[in-house]
């Protein structure tokens, strides 16, 4: 598959134009078979690879690695400019359809990560995706602009390179993209929960997504947005993490400063996240 | 039945989100305004809850989401909540002229030596049996029973589903206390009839084979539309792979 929809028209790449959207617990949307067959198997092949080339304990760029705070899962972080079949997720198009369906004036800022669950990961916490991210340039431009690591830390901001100008941005939109999993069944585990509230047990989610390959589920971020990764007890459980941004500003008058949070500083791995 | 051809009937129809549910949303819900009773899943059709979208034209109007039903999510092992139910039911239409029972629960347990054996009896009794029950002196007390005329013009009707293990006996399937349920059901049904008559509403039972496994679930929902269609009272029609009959 072309890396870029940019000569595409994106709907080719799209199984079908019905996804599913739903009010409760929190507005979100739930689309099942998203891609052409052929489009899914290139995503697919591609993350497959990467799974193939291992795991490490320690953060790596470029190796699935445990690079994110409070979670046991593995993550590895796509660079900007990269090429091949999950480029997808941050062509502009991809970037536009997310935004004008949930309907946030987003950024353009964008960060873009592989989930990897071993079988009997933990369960994560309920929470909201309310977070600071850090991008290169000193402003948003509206045009798609991917995380890079390399030249500044996501979430704390931390210029690698002297002299680069960066802006913070909150994360807006949250899509969660599962592939690469074994067929799943009820009992399996590795559901996505959303939660009316915080204190819900993670085992009892308003409503669960289960990991079925090519389908997604996908939301606005706001404070009360509560969802989970919920065990997996079975096996493997992968996903395309991708976050859309809004101005700092938007979201203080929206929300207020104390709904969105700052990373802390604290021993947790940064070289990837 | 003219007038009554011409009006969309109202149905209320508990279990939505089952499979029985699914399929008669599926193929009825342009004759029904459906209220769509769910206990933890919502019906995944469109509803004041869900709608399809375009994902490349979001706000642009999805012939898909004609005929939404009216989805309500209840416990309705709490009588309140049939309350509750109804009186949405009523509020949100002005009436119901299908009342559907088809939530259940079923614990596959061996009489001796099983676990929470009584605990399970108690609750398939609860949802299997009263809750039909409650549902429909619910609607009786606060529409039905002043409106004779009414009804039988509306051709108003209640449909139970109960069980081909209510009214024939299989054995080592484990099922005694969910047979013994909707047998109960099914003769519930049969004086619910009778006494229904006095203000016009009829009231038959469906006893299906196990469905999707042995017979198409369309098959069922089709069997209540048939039901609903025509005139028959106090029945309980049994539904098997070869055919329909009346037990």
């Amino acid at each position: 598959m072309n890396s870029s929809l940019s000569e595409r028209d994106l709907s080719s790449a799209l199984a079908h134009r019905r996804w599913w959207f739903a009010e409760r617990p929190f507005p979100h949307f739930h689309a099942t078979d998203v891609f052409t067959p052929e489009c899914y198997r290139s995503i697919e092949n591609s993350v497959q690879q990467l799974i193939e080339n291992g795991l490490s304990d320690e953060p790596d760029f470029d190796r699935l690695s445990r690079n994110m705070p409070g979670t046991d899962a593995f993550g590895w972080n796509l660079p900007p400019g990269a090429n091949g079949p999950l480029a997808l997720f941050y062509d502009q198009k991809w970037h536009e359809l997310l935004a004008r369906l949930t309907g946030v004036d987003a950024t353009g800022d964008v960060s873009c990560a592989v989930h990897h669950h071993l079988r009997g990961s933990e369960a994560g916490r309920v929470h909201r995706d309310l977070g600071v991210g850090w991008f290169p340039g000193a402003s948003p431009t509206g045009a798609v602009n991917p995380a890079d690591r390399n030249c500044c830390s996501y979430i704390y901001g931390d210029v690698k390179i002297p002299g680069t100008a960066v802006h913070e941005a909150i994360r807006a939109v949250t899509m969660i993209y599962y592939l690469a999993n074994p067929p799943w069944k009820r009992g399996d585990g590795g559901e996505t929960g959303l939660y009316r509230y915080a204190t819900d047990p993670v085992a009892s989610p308003s409503v669960s997504i289960p990991p079925v390959n090519n389908s997604l589920v996908v939301f606005e971020n706001t404070p009360w947005a509560f969802h989970a990764f919920m065990t997996n007890v079975r096996s493997t459980r992968t996903s395309v993490v991708l976050w859309l941004h809004r101005p700092v500003d938007e979201a203080r008058r929206r929300f207020g400063e104390r709904a969105f949070y700052r990373w802390q500083r604290d021993a947790e791995p940064d070289a990837g996240s | 039945m003219s007038n009554v051809d011409r009006v969309k009937r109202v149905c209320l129809f508990t279990g939505a989100s089952g499979t029985l549910g699914t399929s008669f949303i599926r193929h009825y819900r342009k004759h029904y305004d459906i209220v769509a009773v769910y206990r933890s899943r919502s019906p995944r059709c469109p509803s004041q809850e869900r709608r399809v979208v375009d994902p490349l034209n979001p706000e642009a109007p999805v012939p898909e989401n004609d005929d939404a039903v009216f989805s309500v999510q209840a416990d309705l092992l709490d009588d309140a909540d049939c309350t509750r139910v109804v009186e949405l039911a009523l509020a949100r239409f002005g009436r119901v002229d299908l009342l559907v029972n088809a939530a259940a629960v079923f614990s596959r347990q061996a009489l001796v030596g099983s676990e929470h054996l009584i605990e399970n009896f108690d609750r398939q009794f609860r949802l299997n049996v009263r809750v039909p029950l409650v549902l429909s002196l619910t609607l009786a007390d606060l529409f039905w029973r002043n409106r004779t005329a009414e009804n039988a013009t509306m051709n108003r009707h209640i449909v139970n589903v109960a069980s081909i293990g209510g009214v024939r006996l299989f054995t080592d399937t484990r099922l005694s206390v969910y047979s013994a349920s909707k047998a109960a059901l099914a003769q519930l049904s049969r004086h619910m009839a009778s006494e229904f008559l006095a203000f016009g509403v009829r009231v038959n039972a469906l006893a299906p084979s196990a469905f999707p496994r042995l017979i198409p679930t369309d098959q069922v929902s089709s069997c209540i539309r048939d039901l609903d269609e025509g005139r028959a009272n106090g029945r309980v029609v049994v539904i098997e792979k070869d055919g329909e009959s009346f037990a």
